[in-house]
């Protein structure tokens, strides 16, 4: 009982609410037989947030443009990891213009998708405190690492130190991306303004290009070599898996928000 | 959609008037011998309801059934008579009477 209960709560908020009471009924009812399926509804709702209950359309779009600013920041992040493991995007076809036209696609992409605050200064306050709250904590701790580079360079550079500051590096770049895809969410129209259908779509097409581009150059590259850098290849396969998630996004959207 | 799909199975039995979601899994139980998983029901609840295909009905105590609405009437007669000219076709061409 406790945990379906327990299973349940891990659904997004807004599906608890208008149907956790029932779901919690039906998975006790089911028993364990009950988990996987539970399981992937949790990852399918999650993946979908654009069909979430939710009180206008423009919430759903709201919802959407969350989880595409969430991929954008993915994206960023698993490109940059690839050039770190010697795949960069300039080992296309095309040289330096491939990486300059994905930046460009990126951030295209973000402008587009990307609500806008509304202009009051009671909105903007709220969102700035939020951008603080979220990114505080990692831009301390890179303040904290770059100092201790500068302080200690010889240090931190041997072992054992060194491997720990490269995990620990990777992990605030991931904690901060993820902060960063959760300043917008769930902060409501009386905050910020959802973008509208043909700028959301626009926007997530462009995030979708990005990631289909940049996975396949960098799965492409890290194939063409003898030996395939395993961390290049996953961080490949995610960008290719980003965009699949984008798509049926758009799915959604097509199907709940046609103004 | 498909006839197994969980959105049509889900329609269809609210075809009857409206029902709460374990009166919708017992009727697709009833309909096609087994029951939708949890995360099948309700996940199929949530994007008939964001499609405007359901809504909610009158609340009953702790239930909160839902019902179709107007359009979810009409694309379920839609998909069912999509799949009823499939069946006819696919039942002659395997010289099986249709009726």
């Amino acid at each position: 009982m406790r945990l379906h209960r327990g299973l349940v709560r891990l659904y997004p908020a807004a599906f608890r609410d208008r149907w956790g009471a029932a779901l919690v009924e039906e998975a006790q009812a089911a028993g364990w037989r009950a988990w996987p399926n539970l399981l992937a509804g949790i990852a399918d709702m999650w993946l979908h947030p654009a069909v979430w209950p939710a009180e206008s359309r423009a919430q759903r779009r709201e919802r959407a443009a969350a989880l595409a600013i969430t991929v954008a920041v993915l994206a960023g992040l698993f490109g940059y990891v690839a050039g770190e493991q010697g795949v960069p995007l300039s080992s296309a076809p095309g040289g330096g213009w491939t990486g300059k036209a994905c930046t460009v696609l990126l951030l295209l992409g973000l402008a587009l998708v990307a609500p806008l605050p509304r202009p009051t200064r009671a909105a903007v306050t709220v969102l700035l405190a939020r951008a603080v709250r979220r990114l505080g904590g990692p831009a301390v701790l890179v303040a904290g690492l770059v100092a201790a580079m500068h302080l200690a360079p010889r240090e931190v550079a041997a072992a054992p130190w060194h491997g720990l500051v490269v995990a620990y590096w990777w992990t605030v770049l991931a904690v901060g991306a993820v902060q960063l895809s959760r300043i917008f969410a769930g902060l409501g129209g009386t905050v910020i303004v959802a973008p509208r259908s043909g700028r959301l779509l626009a926007g997530m097409w462009s995030l979708t290009a990005t990631s289909v581009l940049v996975g396949s150059i960098v799965l492409g590259t890290s194939a063409a070599r003898p030996a395939p850098d395993r961390i290049a290849v996953a961080a490949g396969a995610a960008l290719v898996l980003l965009a699949w998630a984008l798509t049926t996004t758009l799915r959604d959207l097509r199907s709940v928000t046609a103004d | 959609m498909q006839a197994n799909d969980a959105q049509t199975l889900v329609l269809c039995v609210l075809a009857d008037g409206p029902l709460h979601g374990y009166a919708i899994n017992a009727a697709i139980e009833e309909l096609v011998g087994e029951r939708l998983g949890p995360g099948s029901l309700y996940g199929a609840l949530a994007r008939l309801e964001a499609k405007q295909l359901i809504e909610p009905a009158e609340e009953q105590g702790r239930q909160r059934p839902v019902r179709l609405t107007p359009q979810g009437r009409q694309v379920l007669e839609q998909e069912l008579r999509s799949m009823a000219r499939v069946a006819t076709a696919g039942l002659r061409s395997l010289g099986v009477n249709p009726a």
